[in-house]
């Protein structure tokens, strides 16, 4: 069984409201998806309740998994990523942090847990990422991984909320025709 | 398996480059609340949306392999069970009684019972004396608590006749009736020395003959639903 295989069928089972294949699915899981949450939301407990908000809420939903036709851990991860950025977004503003281009290497490359089957994939979006402009790679990254909304992204670049979105869109729209190809 | 690449996206995407953008910004959650709900009702309307929106989670899910994993506390764990799988976690044998109680009583409900009782008086309700009583004196501490039960009122009376709550946590009270799991009555007053709790009938029926127990838990209370500090000290509940 490959892992992916592994993850959907510990899904299935949670589904049935199997508690160990529930203690399992958080046992493979937890490390990427709170590392998820920490990188949106820096505080740590904060960070271990939007953890607990997903964990419960794969737990009471496994069963609507199937529905969607996401790949397991791309269920999971958008589900706690959503969760976590509801939280950042609910929270008082705090100041931006200027945009760092080196952020743009940190992220280089897809991790050991990638897939063979999915590694191409990901190789590809990575090499597209690559071809955006730094910046505005870096725009995409902290757009995903940091939360950031457009409000933010102005504000750490100094330019105009509008201005950002047409460059976002655009470095959008460039990554998308990349991909395509 | 799903991958992104089962979605084929076409070059320009379901409806234009636009479209793919918009598509791509939804998932990013970058739209404002009412962009969203507009296009929520398109994409029921248009496949094509759809597995572009598909087709960018999955793109962008792919991103997380960059982030670096994180192993959270042990204690996480079990916080998160306890919510998941509700109060009976740890127990495999359900008491009957724990059908009747919603959440249990979560230090958040009885904390927002404790702000209603604030406006009550400071003794028993209008000369009534208690049914029940427990007395719980801390070993090695100043600390003592009284508790009386007033059956017609339907209130706990909590007072904590001797010490303080410790710096930086909160003393939660609970009623252990037999072998059953403690059931949490609400937290010891720490600004005032008294307060009132009332409790639900199904709570009120485990007190007699029960053990009232005292934990430190962190401020606000035990999340999990039972105590998970140190407990301090028990007492008989006993008919006054």
């Amino acid at each position: 069984m490959t892992p992916q295989e592994e993850v959907e069928d510990l899904l299935a089972r949670v589904a049935m409201g199997d508690r160990k294949a529930f203690s399992t699915l958080y046992d493979r899981t937890s490390a990427k998806l709170f590392g998820i949450c920490l990188r949106i939301l820096v505080d740590r407990a904060e960070a271990e309740e939007a953890l607990q908000e997903a964990y419960v809420r794969i737990w009471n939903r496994a069963d609507a998994y199937r529905v969607n036709g996401f790949s397991p851990m791309t269920w999971l991860i958008t589900l706690t990523r959503n969760i976590a950025i509801d939280r950042r977004r609910k929270r008082p503003a705090r100041p931006a942090e200027a945009l760092d281009l080196a952020e743009t290497m940190a992220d280089a490359g897809p991790g050991p847990e990638a897939m063979a089957a999915e590694r191409s994939e990901a190789e590809r979006l990575h090499q597209c990422i690559r071809e955006l402009p730094d910046d505005r790679a870096a725009m995409v990254r902290r757009v995903y991984l940091d939360g950031d909304s457009y409000a933010e992204l102005a504000e750490a670049t100094g330019t105009k909320l509008n201005t950002v979105r047409t460059w976002l869109r655009r470095a959008l729209i460039q990554l998308r025709e990349c991909l395509a190809r | 398996m799903t991958g992104p690449g089962d979605t084929d996206m076409p070059a320009g995407g379901g409806g234009g480059g636009e479209d793919s953008a918009l598509a791509a910004e939804y998932v990013l959650g970058l739209m404002p609340e009412a962009e969203a709900t507009a296009f929520e009702t398109r994409l029921a309307a248009e496949p094509a949306l759809e597995q572009e929106v598909v087709a960018w989670t999955e793109y962008l899910a792919m991103l997380a392999d960059g982030v670096e994993d994180e192993v959270p506390a042990t204690a996480v764990k079990r916080r998160i069970e306890a919510a998941a799988f509700g109060p009976d976690a740890r127990s495999a044998r359900t008491p009957f009684w724990r059908a009747l109680v919603p959440y249990g009583l979560g230090a958040v409900a009885a904390a927002l019972l404790a702000w209603v009782a604030f406006t009550f008086g400071p003794l028993g309700p209008e000369g009534d004396t208690p049914l029940l009583v427990a007395d719980i004196a801390v070993e090695d501490q100043p600390l003592a608590i009284h508790a009386g039960w007033f059956e017609e009122a339907g209130e706990l009376l909590v007072i904590r006749e001797a010490g303080n709550v410790p710096a930086d946590s909160d003393l939660e009270l609970w009623v252990i009736a037999g072998e059953g799991p403690p059931v949490s009555l609400g937290l010891v007053p720490e600004e005032t020395d008294r307060i009132r709790y009332t409790l639900p009938q199904a709570v009120a029926s485990l007190l007699p003959d029960a053990t009232l127990a005292v934990s430190q838990e962190p401020p606000g209370g035990s999340t999990t639903g039972a105590p998970t500090g140190p407990i301090l000290g028990t007492a008989p509940i006993t008919y006054y």
